[in-house]
């Protein structure tokens, strides 16, 4: 999950290809009734099993598990089709799950199944301590987005200097499923003092703690947004071309315009923050600055940075854009049978996972605040590497 | 089916980041420490620091080295902008001549005007303003009624201009004139003029008082004001063209979104170190607009450098730019400390009055949602 800068040539025809695969494959398969029967609660089982026949799941695991070794940022840029798609499958969990577990040699395969990331928020009631054999793991987490659809939960726990990935048997774990607003499969875990062996305990490499992971998730859902924005505006666009009223394509009426020029201005910034925040992670993934710890500190402080601006925009933009998609469609978009909402439902329900606009701009302002005021400029001019 | 205006990723190439600390180290010994620091770029104008920049070459930077120009990349123009914006550092005098007098002149002008304007320009010694907007025409430009009648080696101009932003002060107006009557085709028959401001005969210039106390846009009117042949900017009849090839320069810089930046410094000063939640969650949300916008005007300067003509994605650039920095300070406000001092309030209130220019100015909102419909294929 790596890549040096004479690779990138290879690695972006690869990545490249694997997008158009994926894209194909994608706008094929999430048609309405498939999204809908998801929603309900019948399992994708033939997406994704076709998503495992072209390895899309594990495309930044290592090729000793089946995967294609792509970097694993390189690989994120294709949760911008899962937005733009409304996939209901938890594509980005098994990405970075299986990338970080495959950074373990003593991983020696990894299910069918989907991996799903499971870290503790702020507000949990969780605990994990080391024991003689492994962890033991205590509490409660809320609202695990896809763990009912888990093979392998995956928690992550804070070790010392970084962090611990234990793989995890749902059954092995009370879980309270539900549903968020998009109809994605939630669930509350709930551990009663669970004991994880150490042969099930992975040390990530790439990641120093948790932090680091919640970033990478929140990326996760600023690229999944950015990709939902792109298709608002694409259905808002052609259904303003089509819906005719007063004897004319209501395209033609100014109101009308300037709404959709504001939502192209959400779409433009979610999709550019998104990619930023790609951008600034893919440089902590360069190994040749793997070597390196200060400068190591200094890409993933800024890409920490640059995944909580993306969220926070991403998020910003799923508010403005939804509605304004909504006016646009009338009643149509309002209606069960019109696909929109599977659109903004996702986007409202991604918004407040991994931390809500609040969460990552009061961090990024506490930051500058420390800073001081003249310091200011010269942080957000900072140059990537 | 709509594509959303692509805004690729650009990194900022090395000589251009290396500018960056040139610039603030002479930003720190220039300017004077007591001056109000504003963004804002049509709020400063100092001959005097203009000739200076001139004499470091960050005027005319992406100009021909044959005129005295610097030969740059649009990147790094972009740093020296974004850098005096940032300090507040006062650029109004040089600025239209330097973001798009000058290159309308190297596109379309006579290599006569070239040679005499283009080096005057990049020295800080010769500022222009823009004669565009009329009593009866702003948005709607085409219907300019400033007319120009041919005679023995010239023009002779009658009518009125308004909303000139340094008329008074500068030394050259490129003036939008109609030169033949209007047919079914408003946009034919448009001329630019460089009118000199200086020694004109039937020129009176008004200064209008704007809301927030300057002195700096004014009325201009023409009565029978001869300009010579050779003050045509490139060939009679061809100014729509031109006015429309500067929108691409004129709307996608940094200060299309920075006018309001000092007042986010005063206020994390005025904050401190160990901000409340809410204060701390206002100027995160502000930073990250800010850095979004960034990105996506860099992408545009990267669009310019290519030679493209993206007048659709700048007017995107402004009009996201232009919400942002006239939502600064109505975010900023309820944050604010309560005894937050008389520079935070200063500037507060400097930036609350200028603020409504800033969605009118270049452009208004409303015309840009427009252009960017046009591009999304609805119009």
């Amino acid at each position: 999950m790596s890549s040096t800068p004479s690779d990138e040539q290879d690695s972006g025809a690869a990545g490249r290809m694997i997008q158009d695969t994926a894209d194909r494959l994608l706008r094929d398969q999430c048609s309405k009734e498939l999204v809908d029967a998801a929603e309900a609660g019948t399992w994708p089982a033939a997406l994704w099993h076709t998503l495992v026949e072209t390895g899309l799941p594990w495309a930044s695991a290592p090729e000793r598990l089946g995967g294609s070794a792509l970097d694993l940022p390189e690989a994120l840029g294709l949760l911008r089709l899962v937005g733009a798609h409304a996939a209901p499958v938890p594509l980005a969990e098994t990405l970075i799950a299986s990338a970080l577990l495959g950074e373990d040699d003593a991983v020696s395969e990894l299910p069918e199944g989907p991996l799903v990331p499971v870290l503790a928020g702020a507000t949990d009631d969780f605990t994990a301590r080391p024991e003689a054999d492994g962890w033991r793991l205590e509490g409660v987490i809320a609202d695990v987005p896809f763990a009912p659809v888990a093979d392998v939960l995956v928690v992550a726990v804070e070790a010392g200097e970084g962090l611990m990935l234990l793989r995890v048997d749902p059954a092995s774990v009370r879980l309270e499923p539900g549903r968020n607003i998009a109809g994605e499969p939630i669930a509350t875990l709930v551990f009663a003092g669970l004991s994880v062996k150490a042969s099930d305990c992975s040390r990530c490499a790439s990641l120093g703690g948790a932090e680091e992971l919640l970033a990478l998730l929140a990326l996760s859902r600023a690229l999944m947004s950015a990709g939902a924005m792109q298709s608002l505006l694409d259905m808002s666009v052609g259904y303003a071309l089509d819906r005719k009223q007063f004897g004319r394509p209501i395209a033609q009426f100014q109101a009308v315009q300037q709404q959709l020029a504001v939502l192209a201005g959400e779409a433009a910034a979610a999709i550019r923050a998104a990619d930023a925040g790609l951008e600034a992670f893919a440089e902590v993934f360069r190994t040749d600055v793997a070597g390196d710890p200060e400068s190591r500190a200094l890409r993933m402080a800024m890409a920490i940075q640059e995944a909580g601006v993306a969220k926070a925009r991403t998020g910003e933009a799923a508010g403005r854009g939804a509605e304004i998609a909504h006016q646009v469609h009338g009643a149509m978009g309002f209606t069960y049978e019109h696909r929109l909402h599977q659109r903004t439902r996702r986007l409202w329900a991604w918004r407040d996972q991994y931390g809500t606009e609040t969460y990552w701009q009061a961090r990024f302002g506490r930051q500058l605040c420390a800073a001081g005021a003249d310091a200011l400029w010269d942080i957000l001019t900072r140059p990537l590497a | 089916m709509a594509q959303a205006l692509v805004f690729d990723a650009v990194r900022l190439p090395p000589e251009a980041e290396a500018l960056r600390s040139e610039v603030r180290a002479f930003v720190a010994e220039t300017l004077d420490p007591d001056l109000l620091r504003n963004s804002d770029f049509g709020s400063g104008h100092d001959p005097e620091f203009s000739r200076a920049l001139g004499a470091r070459g960050w005027i005319g930077m992406t100009w021909p080295a044959k005129y005295g120009g610097g030969d740059r990349s649009f990147f790094e123009r972009y740093v020296v902008t974004e850098e005096l914006l940032a300090a507040g550092a006062p650029v109004e005098a040089h600025w239209i001549a330097d973001r798009q007098s000058g290159p309308v002149m190297l596109r379309y002008g006579t290599e006569a005007q070239r040679e005499f304007f283009l080096p005057r320009i990049i020295k800080g010694e010769c500022f222009f303003s823009i004669g565009m907007s009329e009593p009866d025409s702003g948005s709607d430009l085409a219907s300019v009624r400033t007319s120009a009648a041919k005679v023995d080696g010239g023009w002779v101009v009658n009518g009125t201009k308004l909303w000139t932003s340094g008329a008074h002060r500068n030394h050259y107006m490129i003036t939008l004139v109609r030169t033949e009557p209007q047919g079914d085709n408003r946009h034919a028959g448009l001329s630019q003029l460089i009118v000199d401001l200086k020694n004109s005969q039937g020129l009176t210039i008004r200064p209008i008082a704007n809301m927030a106390g300057d002195r700096d846009f004014n009325e201009v009117v023409f009565e029978d004001c001869f300009v010579p042949d050779e003050h045509v900017l490139g060939s009679p009849g061809n100014g729509w063209e031109q006015v429309t090839s500067e929108l691409g320069y004129e709307r996608s810089g940094p200060e299309r979104f920075l006018s309001s930046f000092r007042l986010l410094v005063e206020l994390i000063r005025a904050v401190g170190p160990d901000p409340e939640p809410a204060q701390a969650a206002a100027i995160g949300k502000l930073a990250g607009q800010l850095t979004t916008l960034r990105k996506i005007s860099i992408s545009v300067a990267g669009m310019l450098q290519s030679n493209r003509n993206p007048i659709v994605e700048a007017a995107l650039v402004k009009e996201l730019g232009n919400n942002f920095e006239k939502e600064l300070p109505e975010l900023v406000r309820l944050v604010a400390p309560a005894a937050a001092g008389r520079l935070f309030q200063r500037t507060l209130e400097d930036t609350l009055l200028h603020a409504p220019s800033f969605s009118l100015r270049g452009g208004t909102r409303e015309i840009l949602r427009g252009m960017i419909a046009r591009g999304l294929g609805l119009r």
